[in-house]
């Protein structure tokens, strides 16, 4: 089934940078700071979508110049109501557009047949990322949709691990077995954000360097860090993008990256958008971890 | 309303999925605290999310309305209308619905058509460009409007009040006493919001319903340069 999915092309990518609409413009366009040799981006696939426009233009142009990962934020991978196949379609066609050098999206449900929507028919596609119990029906969801997907794109997909605030129960299995065992049915990647990873140990009370050294590290094939905050209603904390990468996030990452060698290793930021340039020295960070994975 | 056990018991991911969706629409509490403030983080990010997407699609009713009330607005749309559609950037289709249906903003009743215009604004910022290859006019053919191309006529100064608003705009000393058909389209990478006389409608609409330029009157021909130079008709040959 998977003979025919592309890995993409051997691109070696290093430290990226989560592009949002308010930098993409000034990039587009060659009006941004001086950017280091081998930077590459990442956008939200669902924010280009779309049948043309000034925007799209804009992302093929930064396309043209540099690495361009697609990030989804709707497929719904994990949930028995996935993203409809006309979705997964302009998927494809963006794919088509960009060529990206990754193609990744989260292990979360999404679409619920509740609410007003019901008696019309439609679905209320929830803009967020919803848990769910790790058993072994919802592994053999997961892996059917996403089987289903990457034969439709082509494309491998990387499936990137959730935050977590409350353990639901009813799991069968840890967390970084689903993974192992979805990556390993359905050829997928992994794509694992070490931020997640802190915020849920946190919220579980669980040991999140344990967490990083259980991971299947043959599977993953990129690490997102970002930034978080703490609840203001409880003693959570929120994977909230809207802040610089904790020491702590940095650390996971390291750890991580000494399991797997190198990875492209990405920064995302998607409130309080700072100047470019403050991201590109954030972004320097990772590129040091990285060059550390090197030399190890 | 009814308290759920803190823990789910169904094993299918379709039941888990309706058992977890009705504590997410506050149609039921989880009795366990732990969960309950989960459950409201994601309700929080979703609504937060949706109601982001609003205000980034209407700029012009949130400056007009102020934060607050368009908060307001922006809640009550999503509970009412919540997205479909992961594309959030077209997120909105029905918030003119929601703005004629709250009896607050009878005052401001210029505001479900500035509401539509914004919404025609988004369809065209995200339209297909049109094709690259000129087509030749002939009087047995119609001219065909670009992808981007919407109208609205709207008993307001529709068109003024939505330019008053842009960035860097210079309020007028005053606005018209009249209503105006506003012309959205693309002209390259630009949004172009226009009036246009009223008695072109006719021709928006002839041309909509692939009229051949022949049957079209002289009025609805005198028309044509205006669309022309706004960029709401396909690239043709011999439009000069």
């Amino acid at each position: 089934m998977h003979g025919t999915i592309s890995h993409g092309p051997p691109v070696r990518l290093g430290a990226g940078i989560g592009l949002r609409l308010p930098h993409l413009a000034s990039l587009a366009s060659g009006d941004a700071p001086a950017l280091p040799p081998g930077l590459w981006f990442e956008v939200h696939a669902e924010n280009f979508m779309v049948d043309g426009g000034p925007r799209l233009e804009a992302l093929q142009a930064v396309a043209a110049r540099w690495p361009v990962s697609l990030h989804g934020v709707g497929l719904a991978l994990a949930g028995s109501r996935m993203a409809p196949r006309a979705h997964v379609q302009r998927l494809r066609r963006l794919c088509d557009l960009v060529a990206p050098v990754l193609l990744s999206d989260h292990l979360a449900w999404q679409r619920v047949d509740h609410g007003p929507h019901k008696a019309r028919g439609a679905r209320w596609h929830v803009p967020d990322f919803l848990p769910f119990p790790r058993t072994r029906a919802a592994l053999a969801l997961a892996i059917a949709n996403v089987a289903r997907v990457q034969d439709l794109l082509g494309h491998r997909l990387l499936i990137e691990n959730l935050s977590h605030y409350a353990d639901l129960g009813g799991h069968d299995m840890p967390e970084h077995e689903f993974l192992g065992e979805l990556a390993h049915a359905s050829g997928c990647g992994l794509l694992i954000d070490v931020n997640n990873i802190h915020v849920s140990a946190h919220n579980l009370g669980l040991d999140a360097e344990r967490l990083v050294d259980q991971l299947p590290a043959a599977a993953i094939a990129e690490i997102h860090v970002a930034g978080h905050r703490a609840d203001a209603g409880s003693t959570l904390l929120i994977d909230s993008h809207d802040a610089p990468v904790a020491a702590a996030v940095w650390a996971l990452a390291a750890r991580l990256l000494a399991r797997t060698g190198p990875l492209p290793l990405l920064l995302e930021r998607d409130a309080e958008l700072p100047p470019m340039a403050e991201l590109l020295a954030e972004a320097r960070l990772a590129a040091n971890l990285l060059e550390q994975a090197h030399a190890g | 309303m009814p308290v759920e056990s803190g823990h789910m018991t169904a094993r299918s991911p379709a039941r888990f999925e309706d058992w977890y969706a009705r504590l997410l629409l506050g149609e039921a509490v989880p009795s366990d605290p732990a969960l309950r403030r989960a459950v409201s983080i994601h309700a929080n990010n979703a609504m937060v999310a949706a109601c982001d997407a609003l205000a980034s699609n209407f700029p012009v009713v949130r400056t007009m309305l102020g934060e607050d009330a368009f908060a307001i607005l922006a809640r009550r749309h999503v509970l009412a209308h919540p997205p479909t559609d992961p594309r959030l950037c077209l997120y909105g289709k029905n918030l003119p619905q929601s703005v004629t249906a709250s009896s607050e903003l009878v005052a401001w009743p210029w505001l479900p058509d500035m509401a539509r215009l914004e919404r025609l604004v988004v369809e065209a910022l995200f339209a297909a460009a049109p094709p690259t290859r000129s087509r030749r006019l002939t009087p047995g053919r119609s001219w065909p409007l670009a992808p981007a191309t919407r109208w609205l006529m709207s008993d307001w100064p529709i068109v003024n009040l939505w330019q008053a608003h842009q960035p860097g705009a210079v309020w007028p000393d005053d606005f018209p006493r009249h209503g105006e058909l506003a012309l959205i389209t693309r002209r390259e990478a630009g949004i172009v919001v226009t009036a246009l006389p009223a008695d072109a409608l006719s021709l928006l609409e002839a041309l909509h319903r692939h009229r051949p330029l022949a049957r079209l009157d002289d009025s609805q021909l005198s028309h044509l340069p205006a669309l022309a130079a706004a960029g709401a008709l396909v690239p043709a040959l011999g439009d000069g």
